[in-house]
């Protein structure tokens, strides 16, 4: 088969990297031959299947997305705001942007362990995500904004375009692509910023904090299982967000 | 009675003079055609006739810049609207277009997306708007810059019959002779 009959195979092209890697995991386990080190694919699946069938792990999974998403929503919102207020008043786009850099620029984990001091251990990883999400929101909204063809809005003072109008109709579309871009990135560093903040703060019912709890109990098969769930709701929740966008997108261009 | 008195007017980009003491007055009826070379200043006479543009000295005297309908040189058309959107986005709710896109005969045209236009229906659809906001609005004053770029002649003709039909002072700009012809007044730059 040709390479480039693969690379348009759809089953191909998630069977083969699939089968590979669990055979690279396969081989690496056998030759460590500990299952406390490198447990087998198979010793792992078992475990995600006895962790699947309970309730604590669903109590767990959705709790963690829940605080990772009203984070990230309110983090989100907040950076598109501040967008929307440094782009029009250069005197608070002098005050907050530096801050907001410095935010993106300090390391997570310095950032969990401060705000343990400051909220409970459960509002931690919700606060976290936000905090991750604004600065990256904020940045690709502002430059969304900023390029804003100033011909268009020369036009629409020219013809009396209210303020509402002209958000609406120049704003609102040259923002869309960056704020499209700028969802997707965040989707991504909330979650893993959100879960890492369950690892730190071990709040209850989280799929970090299980994570944390394997590790502390040498139950390997069980860390490599929650981390797999880790990886599972990362991938639905990007892909549920891509989906939401795509039906946006979809409906914007019948509306119009 | 006129609707332009400019008197001794001097604009300059920079190092490079556009307008020495140039005079014009126009009276308040009437389309005036100007023309002139690329680069001449047609543009900019009337961006600063609209007031988006400040004279260095001189006076001109016209209708507030509230009170003109302005077509750019470019289209300027909104994105993501069809044909009857850019017009309806600069128009009071529910206002009919119907009329102005018949004008500029786009009326087959009505919900096509700006983006499958060719390059003269989309300054059709931009005459249309700037024809509709002016009409609609009641202003004093239609400047048209190169308002019949990539339009046929025998269209321009049937789309001027409109335009003079609508009794307000006209100001365009072309490069071609018989988009000029169609002026009452004419002016080489």
């Amino acid at each position: 088969m040709k390479t480039s009959t693969l690379r348009n195979n759809r089953v191909m092209r998630i069977l083969l990297p699939t089968v590979f890697w669990l055979a690279v995991w396969q081989i690496a386990a056998s030759i460590v031959g500990q299952e406390l080190l490198i447990p087998t694919p198979v010793t792992v699946l078992k475990r995600f299947y006895e962790l699947v069938v309970t309730s604590d792990f669903w109590v767990a999974a959705g709790m963690s997305l829940l605080r990772i998403f009203v984070g990230a929503f309110f983090g989100g919102l907040l950076g598109m705001i501040l967008a929307a207020l440094t782009c029009r008043f250069s005197i608070i786009d002098m005050i907050v942007s530096p801050a907001l850099r410095v935010i993106r620029a300090i390391p997570v984990a310095s950032f969990i362990i401060l705000v343990l001091l400051w909220v409970r251990k459960g509002t931690v990883p919700a606060v976290i995500s936000g905090l991750m999400v604004m600065p990256v929101m904020w940045e690709s909204v502002a430059v969304g904004i900023k390029s804003v063809d100033p011909a268009l809005l020369e036009m629409a003072d020219c013809y009396q375009m209210s303020s509402l109008s002209k958000i609406r109709r120049i704003y609102l579309p040259s923002v869309k692509p960056n704020l499209t871009g700028g969802i997707r990135n965040c989707v991504g560093l909330a979650w893993k910023s959100g879960v890492a903040a369950e690892v730190l703060c071990l709040p209850k019912n989280a799929v970090g904090s299980q994570v944390y709890y394997s590790k502390i109990y040498l139950e390997t098969p069980s860390l490599f299982a929650w981390t797999i769930t880790v990886v599972i709701l990362s991938l639905v929740l990007e892909k549920l967000i891509f989906l939401i966008l795509r039906e946006k997108e979809a409906g914007d261009s019948l509306e119009n | 009675m006129t609707v332009l008195k400019i008197e001794n007017l001097t604009f300059s980009y920079g190092e490079k003079s556009v307008f020495r003491d140039f005079s014009l007055t126009l009276p308040d009826s009437g389309i005036t055609a100007i023309s002139g070379e690329s680069g001449c200043g047609k543009t900019t006479l009337l961006r600063l006739i609209a007031g988006l543009e400040k004279p260095q000295s001189g006076a001109i005297e016209a209708p507030k810049p509230a009170e003109i309908a302005i077509m750019f040189q470019e289209n300027r058309l909104l994105p993501c609207l069809d044909v009857s959107g850019q017009l309806a986005a600069v128009l009071p709710k529910n206002t009919d277009v119907t009329k102005y896109l018949k004008a500029v005969e786009l009326e087959d045209e009505t919900h096509s997306p700006i983006e499958k236009l060719s390059g003269g229906m989309k300054r059709r659809v931009s005459l249309a708007r700037c024809l509709a906001f002016a009409d609609v609005a009641g202003k004093k004053l239609i400047l048209l810059d190169e308002p019949f770029t990539g339009i046929d002649p025998e269209r321009v003709r049937r789309i001027m019959r409109f335009i003079k039909g609508l009794g307000i002072p006209v100001v365009y700009s072309a490069h071609d002779r018989e988009a000029l012809e169609m002026g009452d007044i004419k002016i080489a730059m």
